[in-house]
């Protein structure tokens, strides 16, 4: 089952977030991991994850640094890196609860309609 | 060019307002499309087919450009803001921070004026005495000035006459409308102050002076005893007179003036009045200024005295040799009292010695003449009283005056104006620690302006090669970590270690004074500026090449000691470092120091050079390789610089270190520039008692007073003139 273009997008900011809570990662990586956890129900287009990426930054909810790739994988090649800062993990904590009261509120609704 | 390029370029197209975001963004993008592309190539695609599947992986490139646009374009406003900010603060701003410490270091006006900044602290008069009519150009105008506003006033008026006397040259033979001039500034004098024999004095001198010609008697010596205990013999004065009705008058003007009870001369009044007047210094600027205005008094009437002195000794030896010896003795009479009221009114150490010094030539042609007139007597009585005066002048000068290891606590000031008085007391440290913050801050402001300029050249290297129409360089942001390190590794950490250095070993009561060590300093403070010029161009070109990596530019290799070749060069220059120290051993042009490496005060490593000695051979060599290392590497570094690929992050580095440096100027200049201030104003606040100069008193700080209070003793003691008569 495909989701919608909004659901998608609404989901970016709650998702990339809870993904730079445990490492910071570069934009392909996000991309993969949400993919292969998703089981690519989840599928996104993957420069949509950019300009997300960029408008975070810039309300300092995440923060970037250039770092070199590990050797074995792209010599010589540079990656920019992605890591929450404690305003993205306060705002991912309150994103986290209000998505937990929004789909408690619409399951109920759901069940009783 | 692969595909992707055109594609990134359209994408980042409407970030082109900002160079280096948009090659930062695109740099990210191009990231993301290798490593999807590998992962197609990977799975079994083609490089073509693999370039194209990442390519529409990453969605419509029309509508993530303008998603791009949408998600950067507050930071391109704040961007673009900072960026215009930047350039039109930041060098004006670190000009201004020079500016500020010159004027804080007190150096706004001329050191021999007195600065329009007094006036915020004094009253329009006080100011009017210090420096009498703004308009007034000369030191003789304002001291019209000052007596045509206070014309009742003694000591204005008298001032005014002494400058009136040495500026107009009324001295020395003179004539007819000269001493006409004269007369005519000292009768108002004495009108003013009719107690004070200064005025009758100077007509005196005046009017003998300018009637005499002064010679030596070819005949006749007298003995004086010499600084070194010894008696010396000097010839005796003999005067041809002109005009006798006018040496008599001067005659009678001396006696007039030896009956008056007070002797004082104005320019000394005066210089105690504006001493009162003179705000508390609050930097060694000041304490300078206050010292310049203190030297800058003027006493002709010293020489004067002198001269009038001898016409008169001469003019009694004359006497004596026709056989008046009443009249001699009685010129002997007025001399010696003419020698003791100025000595015992002296105020200052030259008055004094003046005073003694006539007071011996006195003595010492009173016993010759008194050999002429056959009193042997009275001549051994003059002689003895010569002797003792010599030999009370010479117990003086041996007296304890701060030894050796006292003056090399001086500091430079005192180093310099203290003439080494017996019995000359006083606290050193405060005005010695204003010193060191002061000279550390003219090295500050040195470095500042050495940075400064370095901006200012790249600034315009920049400009010119944008008038070229050449590539445009990118500004950018290094990022706020790197600037951290190249503030901290630059700036705080050279100057944290020399400052701490500065503390420890330099300021304290126990430390020599800039006087003994002003040559180490200077040394020091340009090897420090040197660590913080070499570091700061150094990190910052650094900083600047990683971010130009980030952002995708062409840079060259950075040199690292694991390349092995730069270590060729450093063995070599060691090898022939020691062995041009062992052959200069060998052949004996250098003998290794066995003193230890470490003194207090590094003299030793540097070869004593406060001593005025060259910096030690060792020193000398360690030093020139090092130089010659860095400079090997320095220039290895700009030529490569200068290849062609290179163009674009030479020009974008030309122009990314304007603001680094500038920065740092202002972040430096002000904290350093405030810390040092601080610390010297405190200092120099504490400079006060006999630490300040003061020319009107210093005869008050010495042992010398004693001559004084023998010449006030005798002067007690005289016979007062015309009471025989």
């Amino acid at each position: 089952m495909d989701f919608s273009n909004d659901l998608i997008r609404g989901s970016v900011v709650p998702i990339v977030l809870s993904l730079l809570k445990d490492k910071p990662m570069y934009g392909y990586e996000m991309v993969k991991v949400v993919n292969a956890r998703t089981g690519g129900k989840l599928e996104w287009k993957e420069g949509t994850l950019y300009p997300a990426l960029h408008r975070l930054a810039g309300t300092g909810l995440i923060s970037a640094k250039w770092v070199a790739a590990p050797k074995g994988e792209a010599p010589g090649r540079k990656r920019k890196y992605y890591s929450i800062t404690r305003k993205g993990l306060r705002e991912l904590a309150r994103r986290t609860e209000e998505w937990a009261q929004f789909s408690l509120a619409v399951d109920t609704m759901l069940s009783l309609g | 060019m692969k595909d992707y390029d055109k594609l990134i370029a359209r994408l980042t197209d409407r970030l082109s307002v900002d160079p280096e975001l948009q090659m930062d963004v695109a740099q990210e993008l191009r990231a993301h499309l290798d490593d999807s592309a590998a992962e197609f190539r990977e799975a079994g695609l083609t490089e073509e087919q693999a370039e194209t599947q990442a390519a529409k992986a990453l969605g419509d490139p029309d509508e993530l450009s303008g998603q791009l646009w949408s998600a950067n374009r507050t930071r391109l406003r704040i961007r673009g803001l900072l960026r215009w900010t930047a350039r039109i603060t930041l060098i004006p701003a670190a000009i201004g921070v020079i500016v500020c410490l010159l004027l804080s270091m007190g150096v706004r006006e001329n050191m021999f004026t007195i600065p329009e900044s007094w006036a915020d602290e004094l009253t329009e008069e006080q100011m009017y005495i210090l420096r009498g009519d703004p308009a007034a150009e000369t030191p003789l105008e304002q001291a019209k000035s000052i007596t045509d506003r206070w014309p009742k006033n003694p000591v204005y008026f008298g001032d005014y006459a002494v400058w009136a006397i040495a500026k107009e040259k009324l001295r020395g033979q003179l004539s007819d409308a000269k001493l006409k001039r004269l007369q005519e500034l000292l009768s108002k004098g004495e009108k003013l102050d009719p107690d004070n024999a200064f005025y009758n004095f100077m007509r005196a001198a005046a009017l003998i002076n300018s009637t005499c010609e002064l010679k030596d008697d070819e005949l006749l010596t007298y003995l004086v005893i010499n600084s070194r205990g010894e008696v010396q013999q000097k010839p005796c004065y003999t005067v041809a007179i002109e005009n006798e009705k006018i040496f008599r008058q001067g005659l009678a003007e001396l006696r007039a003036g030896l009956k008056k009870p007070r002797l004082a001369i104005p320019s000394i009044e005066m210089l105690k009045i504006r001493e009162a007047i003179i705000p508390k210094p609050r930097n060694v600027t000041d304490i300078l200024r206050r010292t310049a205005i203190e030297v800058s008094v003027l006493l002709p009437s010293l020489n004067d005295y002198r001269n009038l002195n001898k016409a008169v000794l001469g003019y009694a030896l004359a006497e004596a040799r026709k056989g008046n010896s009443g009249e001699a003795l009685q010129l002997v009479q007025y001399l010696e009292q003419f020698a003791n009221h100025t000595g015992a009114n002296s105020s200052c150490l030259i008055e004094l010695l003046v005073a003694h010094a006539n007071y011996n030539l006195v003595m010492g042609h009173a016993a010759q003449m008194c050999k002429v007139l056959g009193e042997d007597d009275l001549g051994q009585e003059f002689q003895a009283r010569c002797k003792e005066s010599g030999a009370f002048f010479n117990e003086l000068r041996k007296r304890p005056r701060g030894d050796a290891s006292e003056l090399r606590g001086a500091g430079m000031y005192w180093g310099l104006f203290m003439p080494g008085l017996p019995g000359y007391t006083m606290n050193f440290e405060p005005m010695r620690t204003a010193e060191q913050f002061w000279i550390n801050e003219f090295g500050l402001l040195a470095l500042l302006m050495g940075l400064t300029l370095l901006a200012l050249l790249m600034g315009g290297v920049t400009l010119l090669e944008f008038l070229r129409r050449s590539d445009r360089p990118v500004l950018m942001f290094v990022g706020g970590d790197r600037m951290a390190k190249i503030c901290f590794y630059g700036i705080v950490l050279p100057i944290g270690i020399y400052a701490a250095y500065v503390y420890f070993f330099t300021i304290g009561p126990d430390v020599y004074g800039l006087n003994v060590t002003v040559g180490r300093v200077i040394l020091e403070l340009i090897f420090v500026g040197a660590i913080i010029c070499v570091t700061l161009v150094g990190m910052s070109y650094s900083a600047i090449r990683r971010r130009a990596v980030e952002l995708g530019l062409t840079v060259p290799e950075p040199l690292t000691l694991r390349r092995r070749w730069i270590m060729w060069p450093m063995a070599g220059l060691l090898t022939l470092g020691v062995l041009a120290y062992l052959t200069a051993w060998w052949t004996g042009h250098i003998q290794p120091s066995n003193r230890p490496c470490w003194s207090p005060y590094f003299n030793d490593l540097v070869g004593g050079i406060s001593n005025s000695r060259f910096p030690s051979p060792e020193a000398i060599m360690i030093g020139a390789i090092i130089f010659i290392f860095l400079l090997i590497w320095g220039v290895r570094e700009l030529v490569g610089l200068f290849k062609a690929p290179y163009r674009q992050f030479r020009r974008s580095l030309y122009r990314n270190i304007v603001p680094i440096l500038a920065a740092a100027v202002i972040v430096v200049g002000i904290i350093c520039g405030f810390v040092l201030n601080r610390a010297e104003t405190a200092a120099a606040k504490r400079v006060t008692g006999n630490a300040m100069m003061s020319f009107a008193t210093e005869l008050e700080r010495c042992d010398y007073r004693e001559i004084r209070d023998r010449f006030a003793a005798r002067q007690a003691e005289q016979k007062p003139i015309g009471s025989d008569e």
